[in-house]
């Protein structure tokens, strides 16, 4: 078995020019992209995939300077709350609305951004919870969703082959996107899509908003991160992030 | 409105000369009246046979459920606004304030009520814009579902609509060609700052797709009237107000003034003949039945004194035997069209690629000579 760091890249839709004819001279078709509406990408994935896949990938909500994340699934009762150093592991093919709340920078204010959760990881057995896919809200993400502009990321897990040819020595890699382009098929030709984060600055509205607002009914758990010392011989975690 | 009423009156006038006679150059063309243009009639826009099959996008694709059918917006620019707006019975006041925001129901026209602007000069400025909410569409859905409309009115906006003009705002969210940036964020067309002659809604939706119209002018719709009592005497009639603050507050959602015809699975309204597009299905918009006003019910007066039409008895026997009405009107009006074509391109069409026909797997796999072998770290011995 060979010995590789599990790297799980970030594509991060916030500039311009770049890598525009990378994606768009790609020489196949892709139906989905970033624009597809929220939650289809997942259910298309989990039609192919045929049974509803019980699997709970965990994520790792990172916020900038920290908050208190809640969880809706299906409605406007919230199926998990906890700070966000904890773990939550999502069901793949679903989609979920999350309150982000009492953070440490933006004293006051509430986002619910949207996670749509494509697929999932294969972590050695016992190691699931070692290995969650970041889902990451920046201070310049919060600063843009407040500003009124939607912020969509695309998580992917790279292919390790790509990622030798294209981050050698695993720096931070400025990732350029331009506005026209798939990023869906950009993050699928470096690797495997995993998550669709998007943020925006709507709250659930006082006269009640329908129930699709909150997700589409898939479970959640909220788990401790392990102890980094309880890591066995040859098995780290990297997140690398590239803008 | 001042400029397009004049136009319409001119045309209409245009048809006839001192004399009587035609001034009109030969084959030149005379439209309908706007109201007969907004309906093109049967078989157009409804009733009629359902022939648009389910080709667009839809929405329950893959089991999903429909999204959300309501817009946030939020009125920025001047704090400690006062917004309410009209209900079922009369008007609700002080509903919200400048910087929150409401969630109004798609496809619908709401009649505003802005007062208590801060700007010095126009404290007791009260104004009743229109806020047309269109209908979510693909490429707006993943904005709208996410976050806010912002309608920002400012001092600017103000000051033109004491001097008579009217505003329109465009709230729109640009194509992703048009946008400079990609993380998606709405752009604003105001009319007061465009060319003249430039209609900022046609300008929106070349540019991207329309999310919120917001039109303002001067005209105040709550002003004190009088009617006539029964006794004779002249009563003032006051309109019946329903405020958000103080001790009997309450709060009252608005009551649309107007309806847009909504998509169904990305076919515009105005296209769909049948009940979700498929043939057999029950017609949602039938003339005359529910909100859909009637078509081709004659309302012409009747010699009788009462409006059509003149064949009912009206409670009592029918007695009259003849009523004619000839149209003298030398219309030119062309035979209905019975073979169309459309020739559609899209530039660029779609391409997709063939799909795959033939798949050839192959693995190598390492041969290792005894004593070769490799063992994972995990597994070997330790001493």
């Amino acid at each position: 078995m060979v010995e590789r760091p599990l790297q799980v890249l970030l594509l991060i839709l916030t500039a311009c020019g770049g890598s525009a004819a990378t994606a768009q001279n790609a020489d196949y078709y892709h139906p989905l992209s970033q624009r597809t509406p929220p939650g289809h990408t997942a259910a298309w994935l989990q039609h192919i995939r045929g049974q509803p896949d019980p699997w709970l990938q965990p994520v790792s909500i990172d916020v900038a300077g920290g908050a208190r994340v809640t969880v809706y699934s299906h409605g406007p009762e919230p199926v998990a709350s906890a700070d966000s150093s904890r773990l939550f592991a999502l069901n793949p093919g679903h989609t979920y609305r999350l309150c982000l709340t009492d953070m440490n920078e933006f004293p006051g204010v509430e986002l619910y951004p949207t996670v749509e959760v494509l697929d999932r990881l294969h972590p050695p057995p016992g190691q699931a919870d070692r290995f969650p896919v970041p889902v990451p809200f920046s201070r310049t993400d919060i600063q843009e969703a407040l500003a009124g502009n939607l912020v969509t990321r695309v998580i992917y897990l790279e292919d390790p082959e790509t990622a030798q040819e294209l981050d050698p020595l695993h720096r931070e890699l400025p990732q350029e996107v331009a506005p026209a382009d798939n990023v869906l098929q950009r993050a699928d030709q470096l690797g495997r899509p995993m998550i669709i984060i998007r943020l925006g600055n709507r709250a659930p509205g006082p006269a009640g908003t329908s129930s699709f607002f909150y997700g589409t009914g898939g479970s959640v758990e909220v788990r401790e991160r392990p102890s980094p010392t309880a890591a066995p011989d040859g098995l780290s975690a990297r997140t690398t992030g590239i803008r | 409105m001042a400029l397009g009423a004049l136009t319409l009156i001119s045309v209409g006038c245009a048809g006839l000369d001192h004399a009587g006679t035609s001034v009109l150059k030969p084959k030149e063309y005379v439209n309908p009246p706007a109201a007969m243009l907004s309906r093109p009639g049967p078989m157009v826009d409804g009733p009629g046979p359902g022939v648009m099959g389910m080709v667009a996008w839809q929405s329950s694709a893959a089991g999903l459920p429909a999204a959300a059918q309501t817009t946030q917006v939020k009125f920025t620019g001047q704090p400690g606004m006062i917004i309410g707006w009209k209900t079922a019975d009369g008007w609700a006041d002080e509903q919200m304030y400048s910087g929150n925001s409401f969630d109004f129901p798609q496809n619908a026209v709401y009649q505003l009520k802005f007062s208590g602007f801060p700007a010095e000069g126009f404290e007791d400025l009260q104004l009743y814009p229109t806020l047309e909410v269109r209908g979510v569409d693909p490429s707006t859905r993943e904005y709208l579902e996410h976050s806010v409309v912002p309608v920002e009115i400012t001092v600017n906006d103000l000051e033109h609509v004491v001097h008579n003009n009217m505003v329109t705002k465009v709230i729109y969210l640009p194509d992703p060609k048009h946008q400079a940036r990609a993380i998606a964020g709405v752009e604003t067309l105001i009319s007061t700052q465009l060319d003249p002659g430039i209609d900022p809604v046609q300008q929106a939706e070349r540019m991207g797709t329309i999310m919120v119209i917001l039109r303002f002018g001067n005209k105040n719709l709550q002003m004190p009237t009088t009617a006539v009592g029964p006794d004779g005497t002249v009563q003032p009639v006051s309109h019946q107000v329903v405020s958000g603050s103080g001790p009997n507050a309450r709060f009252v959602p608005p009551m649309p003034i107007a309806m847009l015809p909504a998509d169904i699975h990305g076919v515009p309204g105005t296209m769909i003949a049948a009940g979700g597009g498929v043939p057999g299905q029950p017609i949602a918009p039938v003339a005359g039945m529910g909100p859909t006003p009637p078509w081709g019910m004659p309302m012409t007066a009747t010699p009788i004194g009462l409006a059509g039409p003149p064949h009912l008895p009206y409670g009592g026997p029918a007695g009259l035997k003849s009523h004619t009405i000839r149209n003298r009107s030398d219309d030119s009006i062309p035979e209905p069209v019975d073979h169309l074509l459309i020739d559609v391109k899209h530039r660029p069409g779609l391409n997709i690629p063939e799909p795959v026909r033939h798949i050839q797997y192959e693995e190598d796999h390492p041969v290792h000579q005894p004593g070769e072998l490799s063992h994972p770290a995990a597994g070997r011995r330790r001493s």
